[in-house]
């Protein structure tokens, strides 16, 4: 009799418990790593213990990628001694995906902008519009055919080339993050790293995470649109991210590898929405890059899966859905 | 367990025998249930409604009273209420001010000066950040968010 008893009285406990239970649960955290705001809340699990993992998987990966970083492995690779160098598994991958990314986008993402970056350096207390001698001397090193990918070992053609995975690292970290999370079982968190938004599952209640989208140019947390997601990832990229204004004119921080200045777009912002964390940071550039009727293209030949929101200078937002 | 109360309550696990004696058997445990075990489910029952409201009460608290935490680098530098109009001193660098609820960075050292572009907080989850300092403000404590997160 007692046997029979005591699951129903166990049911009943989780039942009431469960109402809240999802509350108690959560767990977030927020941190400065790769000089990016890692905000990462986790719902499912053993959310203290998994958000404490999160983060030493953030340290990790900020001394791998860190083109800034003195002694990061990026570093070092920038700053090597020959030009064919062993790396670790997830430094080849993302130097992988960013060569595809390269490829597919026919040159206009480059992950060796870095000369041209730190030239331009959007980051100064008070930036100026290098010289052209200058851009062009720049521009000589940059080129990603010159860099490839056999196994873990990278080749560089030339010694003056560098990497910067700006473009594609924070995708890459936070698919490894969404990785590990479902790996343990955990089926409800959300990561924002930088901007870059990652969903976990859905939300503890079963409905989608409500992820609001930057107004271009607007202050800093101004929302325009709202977009569901679950299982999936929203990355926005812009004019608007970082720029300065020098005799009028507007620079902003996503430079064309082909002329070496800010590229002339009509874009203000293009937000990816996609299950493919590596794939929307980088598309998210690209899109700014090339265009928007490329970019239709390039989604097309490739068969994307992805949404689209392009806002233009005169702030119409277009969606591309499937 | 029950012997002596009455002479005919049989403890459940005896032998087979069929006919009368099991009908007999069944009522006893109806009788037992009824005595022990209506206490014991009774208890489970308020203690799990006890935990229940006592979380709902604790939740309805932590989402009337959201907070103001502030980090620099990975470290908490202090936790303030939103409720009482203040002006806090981040170390050299930045200033902050809480005022009628909602919080906004007033002076930053940084060059790029982003977060005093940033629009005000006030409800959980949000957050202004200098990163050139490495500073967050973000609120916490709330429950009741809109959105739960902004792809910038």
């Amino acid at each position: 009799m007692k046997s029979s008893l005591f699951p129903i009285v166990f049911i009943l406990y989780i039942i009431l418990l469960s109402g809240c239970g999802a509350e108690g649960k959560e767990a977030s955290g927020t941190g400065v790593y790769f000089d990016t705001v890692v905000d990462i809340r986790i719902c499912d699990g053993d959310a203290d213990k998994l958000l404490a993992e999160c983060f030493d998987i953030c340290e990790e990966m900020e001394n791998v990628f860190s083109a800034q970083k003195e002694g990061s492995e990026l570093y070092r690779l920038n700053h090597r001694n020959s030009n064919s160098v062993e790396v670790s598994d997830n430094l080849a991958s993302c130097i992988k995906a960013g060569l595809y990314y390269g490829e597919i986008s026919e040159g206009a993402f480059d992950i060796t902008v870095l000369p041209l970056r730190e030239l331009w350096d959007f980051e100064a207390e008070d930036p100026s519009v290098p010289s052209e001698s200058e851009i062009k001397e720049a521009l000589k090193k940059v080129d990603y055919q010159k860099v490839h990918c056999e196994g873990n070992t990278i080749i560089f053609d030339d010694s003056d080339t560098q990497i910067d995975l700006g473009g594609i690292a924070k995708g890459y970290i936070s698919a490894k993050l969404k990785a590990y999370l479902l790996e343990q079982g955990c089926n409800s968190a959300l990561i924002n790293l930088g901007g870059n938004v990652s969903a976990v599952g859905s939300k503890t209640d079963g409905s989608e995470w409500n992820v609001g989208i930057q107004e271009p140019f607007a202050e800093r947390g101004t929302v325009f649109d709202t977009v569901q997601i679950d299982n999936r990832c929203v990355v926005s990229s812009g004019t608007y991210e970082r720029y300065f204004t020098a005799d009028g004119k507007q620079y902003h921080h996503i430079l064309d590898p082909g002329t070496g200045y800010p590229v002339e777009t009509k874009l203000q912002q293009v937000s990816v929405i996609g299950t493919d964390d590596v794939l929307c940071d980088a598309l998210s550039t690209i899109c700014v890059l090339i265009g928007e009727d490329r970019a239709l293209e390039l989604i097309e030949n490739e068969a994307l899966d992805v949404e689209v929101i392009f806002i233009d200078n005169n702030h119409e937002e277009k969606w591309l859905r499937d | 367990m029950a012997e002596g109360l009455d002479e005919n309550i049989k403890p459940i696990s005896a032998e087979d025998d069929f006919g009368e004696e099991k009908s007999y058997n069944i009522k006893s445990g109806i009788a037992l249930w009824r005595r022990a075990d209506l206490i014991l489910i009774c208890f489970w029952i308020f203690f799990a409604l006890g935990l229940f409201l006592f979380s709902i009460f604790n939740i309805k608290n932590a989402a009337e009273n959201p907070k103001l935490e502030i980090l620099i680098g990975n470290e908490i530098y202090g936790e303030y209420e939103l409720s009482e109009d203040r002006t806090i001193n981040i170390g050299d660098g930045n200033i902050c001010e809480i005022k009628n609820g909602s919080v906004r960075m007033t002076y930053a050292d940084c060059p790029d000066k982003t977060c005093l572009h940033s629009r005000e907080i006030s409800k959980a989850g949000e957050s202004i950040v200098c990163l050139p300092n490495h500073v967050v403000l973000k609120i916490t404590g709330g429950s009741d968010r809109e959105i739960d997160t902004v792809a910038e």
